[in-house]
């Protein structure tokens, strides 16, 4: 007898090939899920503290120019060639595990770093000087300032860009796949030191499969698994933009 | 206060030609000249808040109670709290009244209650003229009152560290005239307290405003003198010209 | 006419303005001194009909007194002048006030006029009036040409001269009363002389007044009701 419900299923196993029917998403969503709060750990901190520093500290000279060409220059960079780092950096000189979500995790971050500090730096930016001078000229210090009065400004376009970054970084899969995460993984990771998959090239691994019948309606699941999560996060990064917004 | 022979540079170019001035207490100063003639400049010298430029650079004497404001051992937070700034754009903090005025008392340590704070807040209000707006809604945002309620509240926020001297640069000038002439009365108040300095490119207002009125044309302090004598009967040939609308 | 002081604004409209109000000036200054010339021919001649003229061309000096003041105030309205402007303003205010009433006391001396021939006369109380009265002319078009070069210096001069014509009057003041005791008949008409040397007198003073209105224009000091030595001290310093 055949049923159509809500298939649980799909989020509780892991992929599987000895048993096609029961394969899951649960390996893929949890390694995903490991290297997003790597990514929003990581990418997050280092790269509003950078943006911070660039903007309201460092003195202005040939040097911080040349940093900062950079960063827009490495926003630019096709993600592949952050796998060929991450592969190369990672696995080949740190050695390392092969398709592990650390690895994966670490290539996002560089990968999400200068999306982040330039839509921190951009959302500084916009912060209207007067209110610099305004707490100076109380007698704030420079570091008051941009922690007392700037950066609470800011926190919502940094938050924004964050989580913009963060689901950019989810939805990736090329770099993913030089680190070798393409491997079949029939096992739900513990660690992010295990072995394990991502959404995205979960969906390419069964897209891909020779066994295309069994999978197809899966492959579908999972796609709309992958944008559901997107436009969540998408969502919040509005919701918080407008929760947070001040005027001025 | 007094300064001695100050020559601010941008770079290379001497923006202030060595400027002599005493400020006195109880007495407003007004600052008139063409725009670009440095009278802004000079003013932000008396609270050192051309150190926040990278390019200037300021040399020559500014004494405060007999040191000069430049010694390393003389903290500038202390300074600014010491002398006051009010903006020429309102620029009061994107927070509540209170807040706007308690940030200032509670940065300097100078309250470690809630009920001196909030007598601070109080009195620094009521100074202002602003209370009796504002008394009910004390937790409204700063930002939301009127442009003249706003610059009011500067000022409030200004004269709750209990400064020596404010400095007020175009305070004014994005003011209707009602607004305006609220502040003006307002100085005229707070000059029984304070030494006041005013930046203004209304001549009228300087006349309305000021017991001595300071021309400054290309950098240089061409005359100061009293007000009545700088607009009925200048010395200097350039003061007459500015006054009576034949440059600047 | 020295027009650096009032011109070069930036604005155009404003130093038209300007021209205007001190050219008014200049002619109202003409009109009075006419009205002076004729007041004094009038009362030496008993010329009535001369009389009468001076008498009704007075309204004409009152309007332009009028006209001048709204432009001065229009002028205070529009461009709150400072300075030269300010001072220059306020002189011609003060001196128009003046000037009306040098044209007040031309009046006096034209309405004089009608009685003189009918009298006994004087003959040498003529020639004293006659005195007096160039002098005052002279005083009054000296002090314009001042205003109108808008030169100290020579205000100075004029209004130095004001000290003479007091003397004039207090010369005729003591003849009149000698007259008065040798033949009491005269005293109608003696009164009625000394009061035509009272009003040119006053002329002199006004005149005075008008120089004193150019130095403090020029020199930005107000010096009314100062003796002469400070006068000169002030238009001779700086």
């Amino acid at each position: 007898m055949l049923k159509n419900r809500f298939s649980t299923a799909l989020f509780m196993n892991p992929d599987s090939r000895s048993s096609l029917a029961s394969a899951g998403l649960a390996g893929a969503f949890v390694g995903s899920l490991m290297m997003m709060l790597i990514v929003m750990f990581l990418a997050v901190p280092i790269g509003v503290a950078s943006a911070i520093y660039l903007e309201e500290f460092a003195p202005k000279n040939k040097l911080t120019d040349l940093i900062e060409v950079n960063i827009n220059n490495l926003a630019a960079v096709p993600s592949i060639v952050f796998g060929l780092l991450g592969a190369s950096v990672f696995i080949l000189w740190f050695k390392m595990p092969l398709s592990a979500p650390i690895v994966g995790g670490l290539v996002l971050t560089l990968m999400t770093l200068p999306t982040v500090i330039i839509a921190t730096r951009s959302t500084l930016k916009a912060i209207p000087p007067s209110i610099r001078s305004a707490a100076l000229g109380i007698g704030a210090s420079k570091v008051q300032s941009v922690f007392h009065h700037v950066l609470p400004l800011a926190i919502p376009g940094i938050l924004t860009g964050s989580i913009l970054g963060i689901a950019q970084a989810l939805g990736e899969t090329a770099p993913l796949l030089l680190i070798g995460m393409t491997s079949f993984v029939a096992s739900v990771p513990a660690t992010p030191f295990d072995q394990s998959t991502a959404l995205p090239v979960q969906i390419y691994l069964w897209q891909g499969n020779e066994l295309r019948n069994f999978f197809e309606a899966r492959t579908s699941a999972a796609i709309i698994v992958l944008l559901a999560l997107m436009i969540s996060l998408n969502a919040v990064a509005i919701w918080l933009r407008r929760h947070f917004e001040t005027r001025w | 206060m007094s300064a001695r022979n100050v020559k601010v540079f941008y770079g290379e170019a001497e923006a202030i030609h060595g400027v002599n001035m005493d400020l006195y207490e109880n007495e407003v100063v007004a600052f008139i000249g063409p725009s670009g003639c440095g009278k802004s400049t000079f003013l932000r010298c008396f609270n050192r808040m051309n150190d926040t430029i990278d390019i200037a650079r300021v040399t020559g004497e500014i004494l405060l109670d007999g040191r000069d404001i430049h010694d390393k051992k003389l903290d500038v937070v202390q300074l600014r709290a010491q002398v006051g700034m009010v903006f020429q754009k309102p620029n009061p903090f994107p927070k509540s009244i209170y807040e706007n005025i308690a940030y200032g008392p509670r940065l300097h340590g100078l309250v470690d209650n809630k009920t001196d704070l909030d007598e601070i807040v109080e009195t620094s209000l009521q100074r202002a003229g602003l209370w009796k707006e504002v008394k009910d809604r004390l937790d409204a945002p700063g930002t939301g009152l009127s442009g003249g309620q706003q610059q009011r509240l500067c000022i409030a926020r200004a004269i709750a560290v209990s400064p020596e001297v404010i400095l007020m640069d175009e305070p004014c000038s994005a003011l209707d005239p009602i607004a305006t002439s609220i502040i003006e009365e307002l100085i005229d108040e707070l000059k029984g307290s304070f030494t006041i300095a005013i930046v203004t490119h209304n001549m009228q207002q300087a006349a309305r405003v000021s017991d001595k009125t300071a021309f400054f044309h290309l950098g240089d302090l061409v005359e100061i003198n009293e007000t009545r004598e700088i607009f009925t009967n200048p010395q200097d040939s350039r003061t007459e010209d500015y006054i009576t609308g034949r440059f600047g | 006419m020295n027009t650096r002081m009032i011109d070069g604004h930036t604005s155009q409209a404003y130093n038209a303005e300007m021209n205007e109000i001190v050219n008014d000036v200049l002619a109202m200054g003409e009109k009075v001194n006419d009205q002076l010339e004729k007041a004094l021919i009038a009362f030496i001649q008993a010329d009535q009909a001369l009389a009468q003229q001076v008498i009704e061309a007075d309204k004409s000096v009152n309007d332009m007194e009028l006209s001048i003041d709204d432009k001065c105030v229009q002028i205070l309205v529009k461009r709150q002048p400072a300075a030269s402007d300010l001072r220059a303003v306020i002189a011609v205010i003060k001196t128009i006030k003046d000037l009306e009433r040098i044209g007040d006391q031309a009046k006096r001396i034209a309405r004089m006029a009608g009685n003189s021939s009918a009298q006994v006369l004087v003959p040498k109380a003529f020639s004293e009036f006659e005195v007096m009265g160039s002098r005052v002319k002279q005083m009054l078009q000296g002090a314009m040409n001042a205003f109108r070069q808008m030169d100290a210096d020579a205000a100075l001069q004029v209004a130095l001269l004001d000290k003479q014509i007091d003397n004039d009057y207090e010369g005729i003041l003591r003849q009149n009363m000698t007259y008065m005791l040798e033949d009491p008949r005269n005293i109608t008409r003696l009164v009625e002389m000394t009061w035509v040397g009272r009003a040119i007198e006053r002329i002199g003073d006004h005149a005075r007044n008008v120089c004193e209105h150019t130095i403090y224009f020029v020199k930005g000091r107000d010096v009314r009701h100062v003796d002469d030595d400070q006068l000169e001290a002030v238009v001779r310093n700086r």
